[in-house]
């Protein structure tokens, strides 16, 4: 077995993403799905109600009123919004432990990831698009392969690290020349065992430029929407690791988003707002 | 133990509290800017995001620490009202980093450190040390007592 095939091997002893997580993102992916049909979901989950009742209450999603159950949040917030918060509550656990082959301490990758999907949503508004709790799942969850991966970039940190600094590799592609296989790539074939939906394992899967990435039906397709706002992110330096800087722009992203440099800082001075409204999402706990 | 003092993105703190350091995480293409006054034991770090408040006047009204043109002086002026002077006052700076893209959409960090140094030459301010662009990330601590800058880059740390 190559080294590639013993990482992929090593993703068994995972745990296993929670079934009413995986009925939640069936329920994204339904466009007659209501918020009532959430809330049969939700409410058998003593820890993720809890979870979600404070994400509820943080200004980030516009309540002004404090919401005490998870019927009231249903009825106020509306399905998109509950889902955004139902996925948060749900992914903060797959980043249970520090990622100490990326230098990152616990809670710095969730960080990065809340940081990346407040993003998203900013840029969305920007192209005048209306929220999307897909992406804002894609955006929260695009770094799962490096739970798994840590370990083996740590073992091989200073050969990474090299490549990085010395033939200007980026970070992903030195993962990929030394140890057979990238954290979005693996990322990719975890998402894909856990069941989520198609749209969202390829939004992990390609979450860098790769020369292989298809191209999707421009209208629903994540790819360049999770790009753009993971290296506004990375820029940003919010909970990143070693790796943080060393990612590599794909010519044509801003392009297809007809975005200049303008227009990158804008979304820029949008997101120290946001984040302050959405403290709530650092603070939710592991269950 | 000293007092941690957290400067977040588009932030920044004064104090004269010489048990307290001053810390900011994740500068990225931001820039860290540490002043201190060795003399009066007043320190100052901002954290700031961008090169020129032009982008957005407004935002720039209601968080002046966002850009380097409204938060550096802020962060001057602020000293001052602790006693600092200018003339003793040592200054650092780290951050400004870039990701790897050949195009130049997304060089801010290299936009800060020219705001940096344009208005540090106009304003007649000499920087100590320096820790600028690459395509790393940085965490700056200053502490109070001492006036020493801990700069973490790429996992190592060092006095700057």
């Amino acid at each position: 077995m190559n080294l590639a095939e013993q990482i992929i091997s090593s993703i068994e002893k995972l745990p296993p993403f929670p079934e009413v997580v995986k009925r939640l993102m069936e329920l994204v992916d339904d466009p007659t799905a209501d918020a009532e049909d959430i809330f049969a979901v939700v409410q058998y989950d003593q820890a993720l109600t809890a979870n979600c009742l404070k994400l509820c209450n943080c200004s980030y999603f516009g309540l002004r009123q404090k919401v005490h159950s998870l019927r009231q949040a249903v009825v106020l917030l509306g399905t998109k919004n509950l889902l955004k918060i139902v996925l948060a509550g749900a992914g903060v656990n797959i980043y249970t432990k520090a990622q100490e082959g990326y230098g990152l301490q616990r809670g710095e990758l969730w960080q990065h990831s809340v940081t990346c999907a407040i993003l998203s949503q900013i840029v969305l508004k920007k192209m005048g698009r209306s929220e999307d709790p897909l992406l804002f799942t894609s955006s929260l969850l695009h770094d799962v392969g490096k739970v798994a991966l840590s370990d083996y970039v740590g073992k091989e940190f200073d050969i990474i690290s090299l490549l990085v600094q010395e033939q200007k590799m980026s970070f992903v592609e030195a993962e990929k020349e030394v140890l057979g296989i990238d954290h979005a790539e693996l990322g990719g074939i975890i998402s894909e065992k856990w069941q989520f939906p198609p749209l969202l394992v390829k939004a992990i899967r390609y979450h860098h430029p790769k020369d292989d990435t298809e191209d999707g039906r421009e209208d629903e397709d994540l790819v360049p929407w999770v790009r753009l706002s993971n290296l506004i992110a990375n820029m940003l330096g919010v909970g990143t690791g070693h790796d943080g800087m060393a990612c590599r722009v794909d010519s044509d992203l801003l392009n297809q988003f007809s975005l200049g440099r303008k227009e990158v800082q804008e979304i820029m001075a949008e997101f120290p707002g946001e984040m302050k409204k959405a403290e709530e999402l650092l603070k939710i706990t592991v269950h | 133990m000293s007092q941690l003092i957290t400067i977040g993105v588009a932030d920044m703190k004064v104090s004269n509290d010489p048990a307290a350091t001053l810390v900011t995480y994740s500068l990225g293409s931001c820039i860290g800017v540490a002043i201190y006054d060795p003399k009066v034991r007043v320190g100052g770090l901002l954290h700031y995001m961008l090169p020129d408040a032009n982008l957005d006047l407004e935002k720039a009204k209601k968080n002046p620490f966002m850009f380097a043109d409204t938060g550096i002086p802020f962060l001057f002026r602020e000293a001052y009202k602790f006693g600092a002077d200018k003339r003793r006052m040592v200054v650092k700076v780290a951050g400004g980093a870039q990701i790897l893209d050949d195009h130049g959409f997304f060089n801010i960090g290299k936009r800060n450190q020219l705001i940096l140094k344009k208005i540090f030459w106009r304003n007649n301010v000499l920087v100590k040390a320096e820790a600028l662009g690459g395509s790393v990330n940085r965490t700056v601590r200053l502490n109070l007592s001492t006036g020493e800058v801990l700069l973490k880059e790429a996992g190592k740390e060092r006095l700057l």
